[in-house]
């Protein structure tokens, strides 16, 4: 088997996880499409290292982290009228996509719950979401999301609060 | 219902959440820039290992050392081969005699009919490569918009 081989058997590997923690992250399917080529181009850059690696999954999520959290303090300012324009139109093809990946395991109301839990999830406004995802998805502690993120882990608790009482409700909706 | 059942009811809910497949378009788009990224396998000399490097220059050495220790007891076989050829080298002087007419006829041309053309030439030729690199400046520039990916 190659070197070309290898990589690209560990993008088919990773490449889900990736860009699933890049998607809950940013919430668009199509910027965490791009954060995620951008995970594999730095994987690639040090794949001699990193193939046989046991930490090979933890390194992907910390970089894909740290990259979402710099695109989010970068872009995402400037972008956020233009982007929300085009909302529904992104989350239908990613719920779409999201449907047709549980329906193969799970009941279709299964799926559609789970669809309609993901889709809250990224409805979140930022400072819920980004929290609420590191805490539930990335099991880091309040404290290290402060730390993080730069903010009071007051903050950080309360959002986190908000953020999961906004999905009880649609969790309630659901049964 | 309190905060911290709250958190294990979400946490619960959220963990059972599968991966969203990643978009298939994703892997062609890593593997082409892992292409265009990767640098190009290095040839030559430089590229060579150590260990080969060594093998090379101790070969080398060998055969010097071989060539200088076997150069006295092959001195009297070259001698008998010499002279064993003798009538070779009578052919050989007659034909470098030929050669050196052949040289001398096409001098007396050269300086008498190709010479004075020569210049005209020489100066045509550098016009036509300028105009023909001028040429395909533009054309590269213009049609295929900047130079072209390896």
């Amino acid at each position: 088997m190659t070197d070309a081989d290898r990589f690209e058997a560990f993008v088919r590997e990773y490449q889900d996880m990736v860009f699933a923690t890049a998607a809950r992250l940013l919430g668009r399917a199509a910027e965490a499409e791009d954060v995620a080529q951008t995970v594999f181009l730095r994987a690639f850059e040090r794949f001699d290292a990193l193939a046989a690696s046991p930490t090979a999954a933890g390194w992907l999520k910390t970089v894909t982290t740290n990259l979402c959290l710099n695109h989010l303090a970068r872009y995402r300012r400037r972008w956020q009228f233009f982007s929300e324009l085009d909302d529904e139109q992104a989350s239908g093809s990613y719920a779409a996509s999201l449907a047709a990946r549980v329906d193969e395991a799970t009941s279709s109301e299964r799926a559609e719950r789970q669809v309609l839990l993901e889709r809250a999830v990224r409805a979140l406004p930022d400072h819920q979401r980004v929290p609420l995802v590191l805490f539930h998805f990335e099991d880091m502690s309040y404290k290290e999301i402060a730390s993080t993120l730069g903010v009071s882990l007051a903050k950080v608790k309360t959002d986190i609060n908000r953020g999961r009482a906004r999905l009880k409700t649609v969790l309630a909706d659901l049964t | 219902m309190n905060a911290i059942d709250l958190q294990e009811l979400v946490d619960r809910e959220l963990k059972r959440l599968p991966y969203p497949a990643a978009p298939r378009t994703l892997l062609p788009k890593v593997l082409a820039a892992t292409r265009a990224a990767a640098p190009r396998p290095a040839r030559g000399w430089a590229a060579w290992s150590w260990t080969w490097r060594m093998a090379v220059v101790a070969g080398l050495c060998a055969i010097g050392a071989g060539a200088w220790l076997l150069a006295p007891m092959l001195q009297p076989w070259v001698a008998a081969a010499l002279a064993a050829a003798g009538p070779v080298a009578e052919r050989t002087g007659a034909i470098a005699q030929r050669a050196d007419q052949t040289a001398a006829v096409t001098r007396v041309l050269w300086q008498a009919v190709l010479q004075p053309l020569a210049t005209y030439l020489a100066a045509l030729a550098l016009a036509l490569t300028l105009a023909l690199a001028l040429v395909w400046t533009l054309v590269e520039r213009l049609a295929l918009g900047g130079t072209s990916q390896p």
